[in-house]
């Protein structure tokens, strides 16, 4: 009895040693490293490691999820049994897992026959991949609310003709149910939603972002041996037949999954390095970018909508007069033998039948067939005219955070301050890698000594300031808006130490002042303000708002706004007060600024008395 | 730091993802929807091309791969479909990427002057009319060239 103990005892030693072992090889063949990152493991806070990917079919092991090593013993044996069958698909464990077998097999750890993988052979050979780019969708044109673009991967066919034949493999949230848009929302940031990927022909993307959605797009073709791309596309698949993740749209969201992917295309890269708490697709584009020798060359496809603009801008004045008369019908196409014109009708038509999501109006529609049937008795097509002074791909693109360093003066007092920025992109930012004139700041705060009062006060806080200035034009006039909720310092009681909230909003027009570097705009709209240091403790009223922003350089940025603020609450005559700001910002390193901002705010009733200030901030964005 | 972030994206409403419902699937298809013929099997049928049809539908994604009706000797009219805009475009032209695009998928290698020139002199006979669609498109291409 007691020898059978012993002799259970040992062999269940023998057992777990030879067990320790394989997953000691693994480690020491330098295999583990890869082994955490194709299964998307992540060590938390305690070191303990969890697999982002939420599916259980992912796993082979029960407690796979977070468990490296049972997962690692559990398809081993998978491998060499055939099954359990992975999936609805019913799936060999060695063609669901195609690049988990490979590796294993490739580092010494299994040596068993090779199933025949029927499936994933055809569609391997299908995608036929050279290649792989990372492609980068940029926001629509002036929405702040979708400046963070969309990152998907596309993989470019061996002895390929044409880029539109290859293949899009995307990863996305599932929200096809219908929902509301706070469902959505809170879905969106709580989890709720679970993301997928799929493949689809690049055309589809191109016509979904670039037409449709009038989005440029970036093509970051990646730097790879071919079996870098044969394990990127080895485990699109695993990915593709057997995971889903929760989806959360700050962090876990597209680009921190294919980074996820991508980096499996070489030991050395590291695409899902988060040093925020967040992580968005052009952050994904810059640590790609960064990444010594990742990237061969990139490619751009500009949006109809620009292509629209550079179409419009190559026309002389009367050539434009004559646009504008076949476009209301008054001169009929067959007459045109400019083809210039004629191609600046049909990217105008074109555009406005995307904007009219594929139908255009009945008369449209004639005019259009007829511009197009004319078009086609001119043989030399005329190069469309590239208006595209400046370089602005993503990856070019400021840190979203920032820090500042305040010294100024308010009145005849001296204060110093700093300044955090969560995010994102104002007015005064290098528009460089972001929509031009965009606006969208989210969680700053700031303090600030004043030196006469001897106080530290909280100078601002701002929960969200969005400004959208889209300019105005005849194809596609769309208003402006802005909205903020912020809380800063009372100049209109007395500049120094009394702070209020305020939510505000409005909307008007934005107009291009000869070029699309200088911009004004004007709105009106409604403020709501707080404090304990008003009368009635708060106002509400209308406001207008307008003004001047120039970029005349790359470096530079010149604004000049002003708004009269009304409060209907009091039914007082002088229930208004002013507010002017002249902004400058300078650019001395792509993450480094310069920024100078004088202000004047009338006092509450008064245009007389004011409060000045003056401040000065060394800005750093990371 | 969760509460916050949802007050903010409150105030967006529709967040960058939000807008990209496409990038899982469905939206940006609505531009052909209105105007085709098997536009809702397009995506079902591009991924049944070259990847087996019942994939898409059993990992879940969803409206993908639902149709599997047709099959893969119709993609050039499928690309007709996806790229109808675009080819209109290209064939008054007589030269671009998507008129590329489709010369390959019908299977032609030859010179793309050529294949340009020929499209774009026959628009007329291709485009008959504005109301014409992409199927109709397609056979009249097919008259013209063969």
């Amino acid at each position: 009895m007691k020898k059978l103990l012993v002799t259970i005892i040992f062999l269940s030693m023998a057992a777990s040693c030879e067990a320790a072992s394989l997953y000691d090889k693994l480690q020491g063949r330098m295999g583990l490293q890869y082994w955490l990152k194709l299964l998307h493991y992540k060590p938390n806070f305690w070191g303990h490691y969890k697999s982002i990917t939420d599916s259980p079919n992912f796993f082979l092991d029960k407690n796979g999820k977070y468990n490296p090593e049972a997962e690692f013993y559990a398809s081993i044996k998978a491998f060499k049994d055939g099954k359990p069958l992975v999936g609805t698909l019913k799936l060999h464990p060695q063609c669901a897992f195609p690049e988990r077998y490979r590796f294993l097999k490739e580092i010494g750890l299994l040596n068993t026959m090779d199933a025949p993988c029927k499936d994933f052979k055809e569609w391997k050979k299908g995608i036929n991949a050279e290649s792989i780019s990372l492609v980068f969708s940029t926001s629509f044109p002036n929405n702040p609310a979708s400046l963070f673009g969309h990152t998907f991967i596309r993989i470019n066919q061996k002895g390929k003709k044409s880029d539109l034949l290859d293949y899009a493999a995307t990863y996305g949230a599932n929200t096809s149910e219908e929902g509301s848009k706070f469902r959505y929302v809170f879905y969106g940031l709580f989890g709720g939603y679970k993301g997928y990927f799929n493949f689809m022909p690049y055309y589809q993307k191109v016509n979904e972002y670039n037409n449709s959605e009038s989005r440029d797009i970036y093509e970051y073709k990646l730097n790879l041996e071919p079996d870098g791309v044969d394990r990127i596309v080895n485990h699109l698949w695993e990915l593709y037949t057997t995971a889903w993740f929760d989806y959360y749209f700050l962090d876990e969201n597209c680009s921190l999954i294919l980074g996820g992917v991508l980096e499996l295309g070489r030991d050395e890269w590291n695409l899902t390095k988060k040093d925020k708490w967040y992580y968005l697709p052009a952050d994904l584009i810059k640590l790609i970018a960064k990444t010594k020798g990742a990237v061969d060359e990139v490619g751009f496809r500009p949006s109809i909508g620009r292509r629209l603009d550079w179409r419009l801008s190559s026309l002389n004045s009367g050539e434009k007069k004559l646009f504008s008369a076949v476009k209301s019908g008054d001169v009929i196409s067959e007459q045109i033998g400019n083809t210039k014109v004629l191609d600046a009708l049909i990217v105008y038509f074109d555009f406005l039948k995307h904007k009219e999501f594929g139908v255009l109006r009945p008369k449209h529609k004639k005019i259009y067939h007829q511009v197009l049937l004319r078009r086609s008795k001119f043989k030399d097509g005329t190069a469309i005219k590239k208006d595209w002074k400046r370089d602005n791909k993503p990856d070019l693109g400021h840190g979203p955070q920032k820090f500042s360093l305040i010294a100024g003066a308010v009145n005849d007092s001296s204060v110093a301050g700093i300044h955090f920025k969560f995010g994102y992109h104002d007015l005064l930012d290098n528009d460089k890698g972001y929509e031009p004139f965009s606006g969208l700041d989210f969680a700053e705060i700031g303090v600030e000594y004043n030196y006469d009062l001897k106080e530290l006060d909280i100078s601002h806080i701002g929960v969200i300031n969005i400004f959208s200035l889209h300019p105005m034009n005849f194809y596609d006039p769309r208003f402006s808006w802005q909205v903020g909720l912020n809380q800063l310092f009372a100049g209109e009681i007395d500049g120094m130490g009394k702070t209020k909230w305020r939510a505000d909003g409005g909307a008007g027009a934005t107009f291009n002042l000869g070029s699309d570097y200088f911009r004004w705009y004007f709105m009106f709209g409604a403020v709501a303000e707080t404090s304990k240091h008003f009368e009635n403790s708060w106002r509400l009223g209308p406001k207008v708002d307008t003004g001047l922003l120039m970029n005349p350089t790359e470096k530079y940025k010149l604004t000049l706004t002003g708004r009269v603020i009304g409060d209907v609450i009091r039914r007082i005559k002088k229930d208004y007060y002013g507010e002017a700001v002249l902004g400058q910002s300078l650019w001395i390193k792509r993450n480094q600024e310069l920024r100078l901002n004088v202000a004047y705010v009338s006092r509450f009733g008064s245009f007389d008395r004011s409060t000045y200030s003056a401040r000065f901030g060394w800005n750093f964005c990371f | 730091m969760k509460l916050f972030v949802g007050i903010i994206v409150l105030f967006l409403t529709f967040s960058a993802y939000a807008v990209d419902k496409s990038s899982g699937c469905g939206a940006g298809w609505y531009v052909t929807k209105r105007n085709s013929l098997v536009s809702s099997t397009i995506r079902g049928t591009t991924n049944a091309i070259f990847f087996n049809a019942t994939l898409g539908m059993t990992s879940g994604t969803m409206n993908c791969a639902r149709h599997s009706i047709v099959k893969s000797e119709k993609r050039g009219i499928h690309y007709a479909e996806a790229n109808f805009h675009q080819l209109m475009v290209d064939m008054s032209r007589g030269e671009g990427e998507f008129l590329e695009g489709f010369a390959h998928v019908v299977g032609y290698s030859g010179d793309m002057k050529l294949f340009g020139g020929m499209v774009q002199q026959n628009f007329g006979d291709i485009f008959v009319n504005s109301d014409t669609t992409a199927q109709e498109m397609y056979e009249n291409f097919k008259n013209v060239v063969i």
